[in-house]
């Protein structure tokens, strides 16, 4: 799971502000880090699923069948097509502060799957592995077979920490196969960072006391 | 949908937490509020608090930002979370109000320029001040003079320290003498009662500052994203209906104990009737509960937040163990291959010629000198420290071994001279033949060149001095020339003048032929003459 830190947001501020340049030569490093495991994902990316051939991107333009746009869903998306120049493109990684979730927490340093093909490969049968229970469906067992079949190519999930909804087949398995090394990298960037900026404070009068 | 996994992340207090928080203080306070709301005096009571809190956190806030804005403009903006967490444990330990003491620290923050120096200041002046009967801003004044050179006010206060002693301006050995003087007096005070009360009191003021927070972020959301007007509009509104209670109860009441008479004293039970009812006094208990357990709630955040900070430095720990374990690892992989590379070098060392030709050397019958010898040239070219050491040092017991054999030789005593017991007249003889020897050897001196002399009958004599027989040849040769008429003339004769004289034979021989030479146009029977040919 990710480390949390206190004070990062602020040294980041201060940084940016008083030493752009080492805010730079930081994310420059941190970048580096985190494009290895980006990459790594991106080799994992199958060409097709056997079995969902009929899934598989055609060109066609895709119009959603299942529901008509309404006051609450005006953009309602049709259900994506596999294409796997999509999922690479939506692996990704970013060094701006992102949205504060519901617990109180800011990501810093994210990895990032953008694309919404890309998020059904990586978590399709995490929560119903044999399809929606509740589902009403002529073919109740077309979830179950839609998650076995992209399991078949892509191979089971990998686990982030202890919460169940945190694992994935793609930038989850590839940041668990990492080890923690990219964490690492980034945490030595910040404290090279870190280092450097304080030594360079140390030099002004003032210094950074208390 | 984007699936995002954070690689580092930060807890962020200042949105939805605390808003969730103070919602649920707003909603306690409501509740609050409504069951008191039957008692007038209740209503104005919470109301009187709502106001004191929300006054003690906009002073502590303004009294914050004032600091921070300090710290900003002095470059000192990333002290700011450190500088306010140690003035907020410094409050609490104190019991003085951190909004008092965050002017204090930023008067000796500009005087010291110095962060961690100011925050040393502040507890010697709030010892100082508890230790004496100085205000603390008294004494704080009178620090950041002496800072600024002017220690004229510590002396004012009457601290016992000299006036000699203040004139020299060491602000270090003045601070260090008031630490020794007051070290503890704040804490001996806090001991007191009136010391405790004082630390509740200022306990009561940040609870109230906590409420404070909760009612303005409380407006700040029933107002949602309005701004600052739509907070005040709320503000307003909510005056308005809290007055208009108040004045239609006063009203209500007013009319009702005028009017009816006995409805005053019913009133007053049905009050008190009410009050037993809604457990007045129970509801003011439970609102200075949930005061004190947002305090704890506080407080565990701290705690958490500490715990924390502990975590990440225990994981910065072992990243740095970590990598010291790998440089170690680096190390001793370094030093294994430097002793490989040296065994490889010793076995390759036995190809070598120089130390074939000693090993067969040592196999001859030599000398133990010559063996160790030869052993320590091995060793040397061996690079084999410790031996060619070792062998070095028995070869100088050796050589000092033999070097004693040399010197009881040289103590043997010499032998006898047989010419030791020589007179001195030998040696004076043998002196007189040298220089005798040395005599033989001079040689005469060598004429030194000739002189060119002319002779005529009046020079003759005095030229021909020291030739005698050559001045009778020529008196006799002219006198017969004078007897047979011829002129007689004047000759040019060479003389060797410096010792080695030309012998007289020869200078008659060259009077004789000059003679002949100037005259030899005379007759035949005058030549005859003169050359004897008729004798």
């Amino acid at each position: 799971m990710p480390v949390q830190v206190k004070g990062l947001i602020e040294t980041r501020k201060a940084l940016k502000k008083l030493a752009p340049d080492l805010y730079e030569q930081m994310n420059k490093e941190i970048r580096v880090a985190l494009k290895t495991i980006t990459d790594d994902a991106k080799t994992k990316v199958q060409p097709s699923i056997r079995g969902l051939e009929n899934w598989q991107d055609q060109g066609k333009p895709v119009v959603s069948r299942t529901k008509a746009k309404t006051m609450m869903a005006p953009n309602l998306r049709a259900f994506p097509k596999y294409n796997p120049l999509i999922v690479k493109k939506g692996l990704t990684y970013s060094v701006a502060q992102g949205k504060r979730n519901k617990a109180g927490f800011v990501g810093l340093y994210r990895l990032l799957n953008k694309s919404a093909v890309g998020a059904i490969i990586e978590t399709a049968g995490r929560k119903n592995w044999g399809g929606d229970p509740q589902s009403q469906s002529n073919n109740p067992n077309a979830g179950a077979h839609f998650n076995q079949r992209i399991q078949g190519t892509y191979g089971g999930f990998k686990q982030i920490g202890n919460n169940r909804m945190d694992k994935g087949r793609l930038l989850f398995k590839s940041y668990v196969d990492d080890q923690g090394k990219v964490q690492d990298a980034v945490f030595a960037a910040i404290r090279k960072a870190e280092h450097l900026f304080e030594t360079t404070t140390k030099n002004d009068r003032f210094g950074l006391a208390a | 949908m984007t699936i995002a996994i954070d690689i580092v992340s930060e807890y962020k207090d200042k949105g939805a937490k605390l808003a969730e928080s103070s919602l649920n203080k707003l909603t306690n306070t409501t509740k609050n509020l409504a069951l008191a709301l039957g008692v007038a005096l209740s209503v104005n009571k919470i109301v009187a608090f709502g106001r004191a809190s929300v006054k003690e956190f906009t002073d502590s806030e303004r009294a914050a930002a004032a600091l921070q804005n300090t710290l900003k403009n002095t470059g000192n903006l990333m002290a700011f979370p450190d500088t306010e967490a140690g003035l907020k444990n410094l409050s609490k330990l104190s019991g003085i109000a951190d909004d008092s003491l965050i002017p204090s620290f930023t008067q000796l923050f500009r005087a010291t320029g110095n962060a961690k120096q100011a925050m040393d200041s502040l507890n010697l002046a709030i010892e100082v001040s508890r230790g004496s009967t100085n205000g603390l801003n008294e004494v704080v004044d009178a620090l950041s003079k002496g800072y600024a050179g002017n220690t004229r006010g510590l002396g004012n206060l009457d601290l016992g320290l000299n006036k000699a002693f203040l004139a020299t301006g060491d602000m270090v050995a003045i601070t260090a003498e008031l630490n020794k003087q007051f070290s503890g007096a704040s804490a001996a005070y806090l001991d007191t009662y009136a010391g405790k009360i004082e630390v509740l009191n200022n306990q009561w003021n940040d609870t109230k500052q906590i409420v404070g927070q909760g009612l303005v972020m409380a407006f700040q959301e029933a107002t949602g994203n309005r701004g600052v007007g739509g907070m005040t509009d709320a503000m307003e509104k909510f005056g308005y209906i809290v007055d208009a209670i108040l004045i239609k109860t006063g009203t209500l009441i007013n009319t009702l104990t005028n009017n009816v008479p006995f409805i005053s004293d019913l009133l007053k039970r049905v009050v008190d009737g009410w009050a037993y009812i809604l457990d007045v006094k129970g509801t003011e208990l439970e609102i200075q509960n949930e005061i004190w357990k947002a305090n704890t709630k506080t407080w565990e955040m701290a705690q958490k937040t500490a715990d924390d900070q502990a975590k990440r430095n225990k994981e910065y720990l072992a990243f740095l163990a970590k990598q010291k374990k790998l440089t170690d690892a680096a190390a001793l992989a370094a030093k294994k291959k430097a002793a490989e590379e040296a065994a490889l070098k010793k076995a390759a060392s036995m190809f070598d010629i120089d130390k074939i030709q000693i090993i067969a050397a040592l196999q001859r019958n030599i000398t133990d000198d010559e063996k160790l010898r030869l052993q320590l040239q091995m060793a040397i070219l061996q690079e084999n420290g410790s031996e060619a050491e070792r062998l070095a040092k028995q070869l100088a017991i050796s050589q000092l071994q033999t070097t004693n054999l040399a010197l009881a030789i040289s103590r043997i005593p010499r032998a006898l001279n047989p010419f030791e017991g020589w007179g001195s007249e030998i040696d004076n003889l043998l002196a007189k033949m040298i220089e005798m020897y040395r005599m033989l050897q001079l040689k005469p001196p060598t004429p030194q060149g000739t002189i060119k002399a002319q002779v005529t009958p009046q020079n003759a004599a005095s030229v021909l001095a020291n030739a005698p027989v050559s001045l009778s040849e020529y008196q006799s040769i002219t006198s017969v020339m004078g007897d047979v008429g011829v002129k007689t003339p004047t000759l040019n004769i060479t003389i060797n003048n410096a010792g080695n004289v030309v012998s007289d034979a020869d200078l008659v021989d060259q009077i004789r032929n000059g003679l002949l030479n100037q005259n030899l146009s005379g007759s035949p029977s005058a030549v005859g003459r003169l050359l004897g040919a008729f004798q």
